[in-house]
């Protein structure tokens, strides 16, 4: 072998050996945060991508419904993959409270009926629930739950089965809170019996048809479709609608807990709040931020969210007896 | 049955041919393939890393000119006045921006943002954005020390704060600009993702994977996994940008991907296969080639050993098995002859024994009549008479016995019994001598071996003479018994000297007994023994038998 070849393949070795792989690339482990999140990605995205941009810590995020990602932190609990569960209504997070780690947030600055502050998780966003209608098919649409209870909206109702969504089932228990209870529950079937629909998503498609008149669905959904050119508008219902907040939690006993708890300040700081009143069409959990649109605009029932999960089962078998009930 | 047939030599030739046929494809499949796989995809990383680092090296150049830009227009001071008073020298901010845009050629656009996020001022064309959040996204990660590089969307920015803090200097990389510096040098077949320091995508090539696969690849990367899976149809290198701190990503389409790997294990597959096909079928060949011939000639060994000598091997080549075939052609050719000669001489020996024992009639006949001249020449007072029949009879006895050898002290009695009849018979004209060591009475020496011989010198040497001597001695030579008689006759009639030829034919009637016993000796000795004669005419006749030293018990 010649001098030549031996220089060449010493610095074939050195290349083969000395050059990096991808994984030096790979952050180390202080820089890192698992998320999983039921967010929709137009929510968890820029969020995720400021508190990147702003810390250096690389989010790993995990996709998924809200029940299956509580169910899998459950499974996880001996060995936590997650660091942080972001999304999910709070009754949800409640009823997983034992997977979430216990550490005070600075609440001072939340809305009070925000705060949760027995809790091991915070309120992130209010859900208010609206209602929409289609303006070329009616002229003065209704102006809260009470209006809608009336005969004259008889099958013009989009309204999605409660024991599907989630945003239903909230429509039927704010209802039963600002009104007068089973009574007007049994209205509201009246109205709806023999048109209800599948899934929320159907409601706002099936006003913008205008194979209905007006429909229930959460305000964060109404004003997206408006942003996309559906022609539906909103009606904030005069007596009083309900805002459920989603939450956030830091998993108990992960990896990465100090940037868990970084996260979790960091998405109820002002500028993220900020975002969720401008970009997300939500309401934020901020005192500061929220009161200043809504208090005078809108108003807001008290909502019970104890009251309403603990009493899930019977306002849905109460609602299925009346919806098997024959039409008047 | 399975042990025998491993033991046979056909299985053995077949089961090596195999293994050696097949031996270098599994070796070939083995060995070759992941060394030719390895091989390529170590020239495929070097080739990625090549690329990677020109590529990173024009970007590195272009964030630098980038910073140069943004430096320049943040001290700008027509810049910071204009951003800090809403009533500016348009102009002049203008010329300030273009001075410090002349500073790099790689640049899409240059902005000027007041305090508050509103885009004041554009380099090219319209502003594309009229307004930034100064509490979100890249305003707010700009800073008065240093240039920061931000991810847009298929467009890097490089923001910077003024140098008094109000308001912000933008610039944007993007579009072709940006894919100019990706683009140039790199293989057309492989893709390239320009991610952020994060692994969040800015912008990537048509060939490069899809977004939700750079998901996965930064799913993998978290994990500390390989980025490539077994499936996947690229091979990723990654390289950080020191300047900006964003990674290239280049995707190479993989050499040996799935698919032609398989492909590749299937014909070696097919090559195996066939190969084996061959193999097996030039083992079968071969081996009945080689063990065809073995085992006919076993065949044809059994049927010797069975008796049946007409067996013959078909010729063949002229290989070493056809050789051995001719061979053994040529042996049981031999051996059939030789057993033809055996039964031909037992038929001549049975013959013989036939005629000896014709002769034999009646020997009881002969003694009692000879007994009875014994007597009536004892009782007549002839002596002689009753001597030469006495003599007579004993030398009868012994020539008609069964027996072939008898030891060299019987031999002599007879001949003393023989002489005894001469001497009456000749007058005792001539005399007679036998001078032999008793150690040597014992030998054994064919029957009636020196009577002719001591005839032939009666007859033919002393019977004329009136003083005639005839001397019988024997003597041990080595190994043999030499056996010697001697006459002072008148010798024969031509000088002869040394062994006695087998010529009985050629003088009939003279001398035949001496050629008998020449013949008898050969016979059981062989050549190398028999009688040898020297004599000279009118000088005696000197006779030497020669026979092996045989010691027999009386």
């Amino acid at each position: 072998m010649d001098v030549k070849r031996l220089m060449g393949a010493v610095l074939l070795c050195v290349l083969l050996f000395g050059a990096g792989t991808a994984q030096e690339l790979a952050p180390e482990e202080g820089l890192r945060l698992t998320v999983y999140t039921s967010h929709k990605e137009e929510v968890y995205r820029p969020v995720v991508e400021e508190f990147e941009r702003r810390t250096g810590i690389w989010v790993r995020v995990v996709t998924g419904g809200t029940t299956e990602l509580l169910e899998r932190i459950e499974g996880e609990a001996d060995d936590p993959r997650a660091d942080v569960m972001f999304g999910g209504g709070v009754e949800s997070l409640m009823a997983y409270e034992g997977c979430f780690a216990a550490w005070s947030t600075p609440r001072d600055m939340l809305l009070e009926d925000c705060r949760f502050d027995e809790h091991r998780f915070v309120a992130f966003s209010r859900l208010p629930l609206v209602i929409i209608y289609n303006p070329r098919l009616v002229d003065d649409p209704p102006q809260g739950w009470r209006d809608l209870l009336s005969p004259r909206w008889r099958g013009q109702i989009a309204f999605a089965d409660p024991g599907v969504s989630g945003s239903s089932f909230t429509a039927l228990a704010t209802l039963m809170q600002a009104l007068d209870g089973e009574a007007s529950l049994a209205l509201l079937a009246d109205n709806v019996r023999g048109h209800v629909l599948s899934g929320s998503g159907e409601v706002v498609s099936a006003v913008a048809s205008g194979a209905m008149s007006v429909g229930v669905t959460l305000h964060e959904t109404a004003k997206k479709r408006i942003l996309a050119g559906d022609r539906i508008e909103m009606v904030w219902p005069e007596d009083g609608t309900s805002a459920v907040p989603d939450g956030a939690a830091v998993i108990a006993n992960c990896a990465h807990e100090e940037n868990a708890r970084l996260f979790v300040r960091f998405i109820l700081g002002e500028d993220v709040q900020r975002r969720v009143q401008t970009d997300f069409a939500r309401l934020s959990v901020r005192s500061d931020l929220a009161r200043e649109t809504e208090a005078e605009e809108h108003a807001f029932c008290a909502y019970d969210i104890d009251w309403a999960s603990a009493n899930q089962r019977d306002i849905l078998a109460t609602w299925g007896a009346l919806m098997r009930e024959e039409a008047p | 049955m399975k042990g025998r047939w491993m033991r046979s030599f056909h299985a053995r030739i077949f089961v090596t041919v195999i293994c050696v046929a097949l031996v270098p494809i599994v070796l070939c499949l083995a060995v070759l393939l992941p060394v030719l796989i390895s091989s390529s995809e170590r020239r495929q990383a070097q080739d990625a890393r090549t690329q990677l680092a020109a590529i990173s090296e024009r970007l590195g150049g272009a964030f630098d000119g980038m910073d140069r830009v943004l430096r320049a227009i943040a001290e700008s001071d027509d810049a910071i006045r204009a951003l800090d008073t809403q009533e500016a020298d348009e102009r002049a901010v203008y010329t300030a921006m273009v001075n410090a845009s002349a500073m790099t050629a790689e640049l899409s656009q240059l902005y000027l943002f007041s305090e508050d996020g509103e885009c004041a001022y554009a380099l090219r064309g319209a502003a594309q954005v009229e307004r930034l959040p100064v509490d979100w996204g890249v305003l707010r990660m700009a800073s008065e020390a240093e240039t920061v590089f931000c991810a847009g969307e298929e467009e890097v920015f490089a923001v910077r704060r003024m140098a008094d803090g109000a308001g912000y200097a933008l610039a944007s990389l993007g579009g072709d600009e940006l894919w100019a510096l990706l683009d140039d040098g790199r293989d057309p077949a492989a893709g390239i993702m320009l991610l952020d320091a994060r692994w969040r995508l800015i912008a990537q090539s048509q060939t490069a994977a899809s977004p939700d696969r750079l998901l996965t690849l930064r799913d993998r990367l978290l994990e500390g996994l390989p980025l490539e899976d077994e499936e996947s149809a690229f091979v990723y290198t990654a390289l950080r940008e020191e300047v900006s701190g964003f990674t290239l990503l280049l995707a190479q389409p993989r050499v040996f991907s799935e698919e032609m790997t398989g492909m590749l294990a299937f014909i070696g597959a097919m090559m195996a296969v066939l190969s084996l096909a061959l193999c097996l079928w030039g083992a079968l060949v071969l081996s009945r080639y080689l063990s065809r011939p073995v085992r006919e000639m076993t065949a044809a060994m059994e049927q010797v050993e069975r008796g049946e000598l007409s067996v013959r091997l078909a010729p063949r080549e002229n290989d070493e098995l056809g050789v051995l075939a001719t061979g053994f052609n040529r042996m049981v050719e031999e051996y059939e002859q030789n057993l033809r000669r055996t039964v031909e001489r037992q038929k001549e020996l049975n013959d013989t024994r036939i005629r000896m024992m014709q002769a034999q009639l009646n020997p009881h006949f002969l003694y009692n009549t000879l007994d009875s001249m014994k007597w009536m020449g004892v009782t007549h007072g002839v002596p002689q008479v009753a001597a030469l029949a006495e003599d007579l009879a004993g030398i009868l006895r012994t020539s008609i016995s069964g027996e072939e050898f008898v030891t060299l002290g019987c031999e002599l009695e007879l001949l003393e019994r023989y002489i005894d009849i001469q001497l009456i018979r000749f007058e005792d004209r001539f005399a007679c001598e036998i001078e032999v060591d008793d150690a040597l009475m014992r030998c054994m020496v064919p029957k009636m071996v020196l009577q002719p011989i001591v005839e032939n010198a009666v007859i033919h040497g002393v019977r004329d003479m009136d003083d005639g001597y005839i001397k019988i001695w024997a003597e041990r030579c080595g190994g043999d018994l030499c056996l010697y008689v001697q006459d002072n006759g008148r010798g024969m009639d031509s000088e002869q000297d040394g062994a006695l030829g087998d010529g009985v034919s050629g003088r009939p009637g003279e001398h035949l007994g001496m050629y008998n016993v020449n013949s008898i000796l050969r016979l059981h000795f062989g050549g190398a023994y028999g009688l040898s004669v020297r004599s000279r005419p009118g000088e005696g006749c000197l006779v030497m038998v020669r026979m092996p030293m045989k010691e027999g018990y009386e």
